[in-house]
């Protein structure tokens, strides 16, 4: 052990001798200090009494001994007398002037300033005090004539030096009486005070080591023997003390153990930051997260955690404890408070040069037992993988919305097993008249499919049969007819693909709607099948016509023979004496009259009916002429309300007839007599179908507007409406649903290939049973 | 080193052992300031008197160290053998000294006042209006030596001084107005006030015609004065003689006054 350990044995400055002899010494010197003082001020006031006194006695006897040389203006003898002066130590220079200042003597002390002269004739002297010069002057008179004037400076440094001799030998004194006091005093406390303590201080050493065996035997009973007892008892009672601490510090080394272990293999990166924001934890997650060591962190302060992601000082997470939650929703929107702990995820610069690195944190003020604040921690995850995952996903997520959602085809997915619709897209609500994905998840195909397909079979039926064939096919193309939730029926293509996902089995539909190919294909197949009619008619017309002239020809010759009004004929029967009456009243005895007049009706009629079928083969040899459309319209309704066959046999004036015009309507270029027929025999269908269902409360609308380029007329009215055979077969020649005798089946037909072959436009007709029909015709406008 | 330090001892052990055979005799020759016949020692110009000792005596083998000093005590040094010479006393003024044959001067006594003073030297009675400015043991005339003693403690009639430089110390009188005339040779007077620059202070208010010889005069005490004044009254007329002495005096503007 050095001798500094050793405080009262020694005499290191810690010592207790050290200072006792520090304090004696002090006590010494500033007695000595004191003496010097008080020698100093007293002698100094002595000594400058007596350099004034030598100044006043030196220039008295100079001005005085100067008159006769100065009046003889001998300088030899002047100068003389200034050497004899300067002969005082005290005396720097002394100086003769004449009155008039022409003559001058004066000598300065050998070595001392030679500008003293010129300062001492200069500068004015102050009054006689003590400074380091000393000034005086005095006239020189002689035979009571003033002849000039005397100067003398002097200076204390002799008083100075006296001064300073008597004060060494002074102190000198003192020191050595008051070193010996010192010493005398030294001994006595060094045997009453000083060893009693020294084994005090011995036992306490030993204590301050561990060793608490050492016992102190006190040697007196006074204040120090009291506390070598008091030290003995209190050593006892650190011993069982220590021993408790022992324990409890072996118990908090393993849990401080344990602690420092957990949050150096927290797999988060992790830091901890005491209460002046010195960064006190930095687990081995954050040494790699940031690749810096904890031994470069731990004890940094000023935001220094900041560095390894910013690469400045600036407030993280952790910073934010403190901030009120108004300043943290203004300023610090992503961060969430619940509790005392924040969280938040940020970007920060890669520092890997390459993308933006996602972090998220969680941070947590921590309290001591007190309860009072002692730091803070925070945990910080790298989330870039996760973010990059959750982006790509969404991206694809977004992709497969825009393919699967933006698809025209309907697309549903069915699980096989409940046979319910799990997933769709848009086009499929749409498609099927729904309004909302809800609404259509969790129906099965049969809810939105017609109750008979094509065949007639019962969709669940036919459904049944395709589950089977896909079963073992697993693709399947086929026309399926739906229904929408308002009645629609809709025609589709689909097409039906098994696939497995997971454990689940499933069906996609992808659907087409075919409703208006299929429309058009029909109409195609009508025109067709008009085409070949016409052409069909056109031919049999010419070869009927020439032998239906010869029986209606023949059957009117017949009838004027037998004529009884003309005379010819009665002359011939009088030829064969046949009395003519009697022959007519045979003939109308056995109705020979009304059986011709029947053959000329028939061969009338089907004179009439191949003149109607010529139609098809031929077009309408009438003029176009632009007319307006409403007008069209409303002379095709006054012709339909004075119709005396229409007010007859179907009650037309019991209709409610609507008419609903657009405001502006354009000009259409037709044979107006033909478009008028078509009018007026869709009306007449509308009003018969109505009056043969007793359709209460009926009514025809009459519509008129533009669309797409086109004029639209529609004929709807609330009748009993068609099944979808009939409408199919509506357009048919000689196709009729009315009784035998009651219509020839070739109103539509006419009416069809009137608007298009004739006006190029075209002729639809919709219907529902039990709601009513609609026909649509749209004529090109005009040029 | 050794052995050079051994030299140098020895060197010098010779030179001081040596005989001196070749040193040269130094007689001393005291006075106060007299110009332009003593004057300032070892600064030119000494003053003729002294440049004629020096010539005279360098002749033969003798130097001269020339010491300014009050008069009285020049003259009571030579007397005493403590000075080997005085220079410049009259014979009145050198009683006991051994004087040679040749003077060095002949001086007339020259009363010189500040200019504007009108009193002048008419006659010897004069002097009674006037304070007159005397230095010390010097020889004037009889009768102005009586009239000084005779007023010696009234010093409205005559203020002596000494010193080495009397004649400076009067003609500082003379202007300061303590005296009303200086009295001396002419050519004292002048030189000494043309040094001090105030010859156009003063005027010469008149002179005495009655001739004062000066010497330079020897100690009794000493046994070679008997020769050192032969020395010199050869030496005088020897450079009389040569025109030396005629140079030296035009020097100092004077003439040879046995001319």
């Amino acid at each position: 052990m050095s001798r500094c350990d050793h405080p009262l044995s020694s005499f290191c400055p810690r010592s207790l001798r050290w200072k006792i002899i520090t304090i004696l010494l002090l006590s010494a010197g500033l007695f000595s200090l004191a003496s010097f003082l008080y020698i100093f001020l007293s002698q100094q006031h002595q000594l400058r009494n007596e350099l004034a006194r030598t100044a006043d006695n030196v220039i008295d006897r100079l001005a005085f001994t100067m008159g006769p040389p100065l009046w003889n203006f001998d300088h030899h003898y002047l100068e003389q007398l200034e050497d004899q002066e300067l002969k005082n130590a005290m005396v720097l220079s002394v100086l003769v002037s004449s009155a008039d200042q022409v003559f001058q003597v004066g000598r300065n002390r050998p070595g001392d300033d030679p500008d003293q002269l010129e300062s001492i004739n200069q500068i004015t002297p102050p009054p006689g005090r003590l400074s380091k010069i000393l000034y005086r002057e005095k006239p020189i008179l002689f035979d009571s004539q003033h002849l000039g004037t005397v100067r003398i400076v002097l200076t204390d440094k002799p008083i100075i030096h006296k001064l300073s001799s008597l004060i060494l030998q002074q102190i000198l004194h003192t020191l050595i009486t008051l070193t010996a006091i010192s010493l005398l005093v030294y001994l006595a406390l060094n045997q009453i005070l000083l060893r009693p303590l020294e084994a005090l201080r011995q036992t306490a050493t030993a204590y301050s080591r561990g060793d608490l065996s050492p016992r102190t035997n006190p040697a007196s009973n006074d204040e120090i023997g009291q506390l070598a007892i008091t030290l003995n008892v209190m050593a006892e009672q650190q011993s069982r003390s220590i021993q408790e601490l022992c324990d409890t510090e072996a118990k908090l080394h393993a849990i401080n153990q344990r602690l420092n272990d957990i949050i150096a293999f927290i797999p988060d990166a992790m830091m901890v930051i005491d209460s002046n924001g010195v960064i006190i934890a930095w687990n081995h997650a954050m040494e790699r997260m940031t690749q810096t060591s904890a031994d470069e962190m731990l004890g940094k302060g000023q935001q220094a955690y900041a560095l390894p992601f910013y690469g400045k000082r600036r407030p993280i997470l952790i910073d934010l404890l403190d901030l009120p939650d108004e300043t943290l929703q203004t300023q610090y929107s992503d961060v969430r408070r619940i509790g005392n702990t924040l969280s938040a995820e940020a970007c920060i610069p890669s520092r890997k040069g390459q993308d933006n690195e996602y972090l998220w944190g969680v941070a947590a003020a921590l309290f001591d037992g007190d309860g009072k604040r002692c730091g803070a921690i925070e945990i910080i995850r790298d989330i870039t993988f996760q973010k990059l995952a959750e982006k790509a996903q969404q991206e694809s997520a977004d992709f497969r919305k825009r393919v699967f959602d933006g698809s025209p085809l309907s697309i549903l997915v069915m699980d096989f097993e409940s046979w319910q619709f799990i997933d769709c897209n848009q086009a499929a609500i749409t498609m099927h008249g729904f309004s909302s994905q809800t609404e259509l998840l969790g129906k099965t195909p049969l809810d939105i499919s017609a109750q008979h397909q094509y065949d007639g079979t019962p969709s669940i039926e036919k459904g049944l049969k395709y589950r089977e064939m896909a079963l073992h096919e697993k693709r399947l193309i086929f026309e399926w007819q739906n229904q929408r939730p308002d009645g629609e029926l809709w025609d589709a293509e689909v097409h039906l693909t098994v696939f497995q996902s997971g454990k689940r089995q499933l069906i996609q539909f992808i659907a087409q709607d075919i409703t208006e190919r299929k429309r058009t294909s029909a109409l195609m197949i009508q025109t067709e099948k008009m085409m070949m009619v016409g052409g069909l008619a056109a031919g049999m017309a010419h070869e009927i016509n020439n032998p239906l002239g010869i029986i209606t020809q023949t059957a009117q010759i017949i009838q004027r023979r037998l004529d009884p009004n003309i005379r010819a004929n009665r002359e011939v029967a009088a030829c064969f004496n046949i009395n003519f009456n009697d022959l007519t009243d045979y003939l109308r005895e056995r109705q020979i009259p009304d059986f011709l007049a029947n053959i000329r009706g028939a061969a009338a009629r089907a004179a009439k009916i191949i003149n109607n079928m010529l139609t098809f083969s031929r077009k309408s040899e009438s003029l176009f002429e632009e007319i307006e459309l409403p007008q069209l319209l409303n002379q095709v309704l006054e012709l339909a309300i004075n119709d005396y066959d229409l007010k007859k046999h179907y009650g037309f004036q019991q209709i409610l007839i609507k008419k609903d015009f657009a405001d502006v309507l354009p000009r259409i270029s037709v044979t107006v007599l033909e478009i008028e027929q078509v009018l007026l025999n869709l009306l007449k269908n509308a009003a018969q179908a109505l009056s043969e269902a007793g359709t209460p409360a009926p009514e025809i609308i009459l519509r008129a507007k533009e669309e797409n380029g086109l004029a639209v007329i529609e004929i709807q009215d609330n009748g009993p409406g068609m099944s979808a055979d009939v409408q199919k077969r509506i357009f048919e020649p000689f196709y009729t649903t009315k009784a035998p005798g009651r219509g020839t089946g070739l109103g539509l037909s006419f009416s069809y290939a009137i608007i298009t072959n004739n006006h190029r436009g075209s002729l639809e007709v919709h219907s529902q049973q039990g709601v009513g029909t609609c026909f649509t015709i749209h004529l090109p406008l005009s040029a | 080193m050794k052995h050079s330090s051994l030299s140098v001892s020895i060197f010098l052990l010779l030179f001081f052992c040596s005989p001196q055979s070749g040193q040269t005799e130094t007689i001393i020759l005291a006075a106060d300031t007299w110009a332009p016949y003593n004057i300032q020692p070892n600064k030119a110009p000494e003053g003729y008197m002294i440049d004629v000792a020096r010539e005279v005596f360098k002749a033969h083998g003798i130097d001269i160290d020339y010491r300014v000093v009050p008069w009285s005590r020049a003259i009571e040094g030579t007397r005493k053998g403590e000075y080997t010479g005085a220079v410049g006393p009259s014979t009145t003024e050198g009683v006991g000294l051994i004087f040679p044959e040749e003077e060095l001067s002949r001086n007339y006594l020259s009363f010189w006042v500040k200019k504007g003073n009108p009193w002048r030297f008419t006659s010897h009675a004069s002097v009674n209006d006037v304070t007159l400015g005397l230095i010390e043991k010097y020889d004037y005339l009889d009768w102005l030596n009586t009239y000084a003693q005779a007023s010696r403690n009234d010093k409205t009639k005559v203020q002596f001084v000494f010193g080495e430089a009397p004649m400076e110390m009067n003609l500082r009188k003379l202007l300061a107005g303590r005296i009303g005339a200086v009295v001396d040779s002419e050519a004292t007077v002048r030189f000494t006030a043309s040094q001090l620059h105030i010859l156009d202070k003063i005027e010469l208010a008149g002179s005495d015609n009655e001739v004062s010889p000066c010497y330079i005069a020897f100690s009794p005490a000493n046994p070679k004065s008997p020769s050192y004044a032969r020395m010199l009254s050869d030496g005088i007329i020897q450079l009389r003689k040569s025109g030396r002495l005629k140079e030296i005096l035009a020097g100092y503007g004077l003439q040879d006054w046995k001319e």
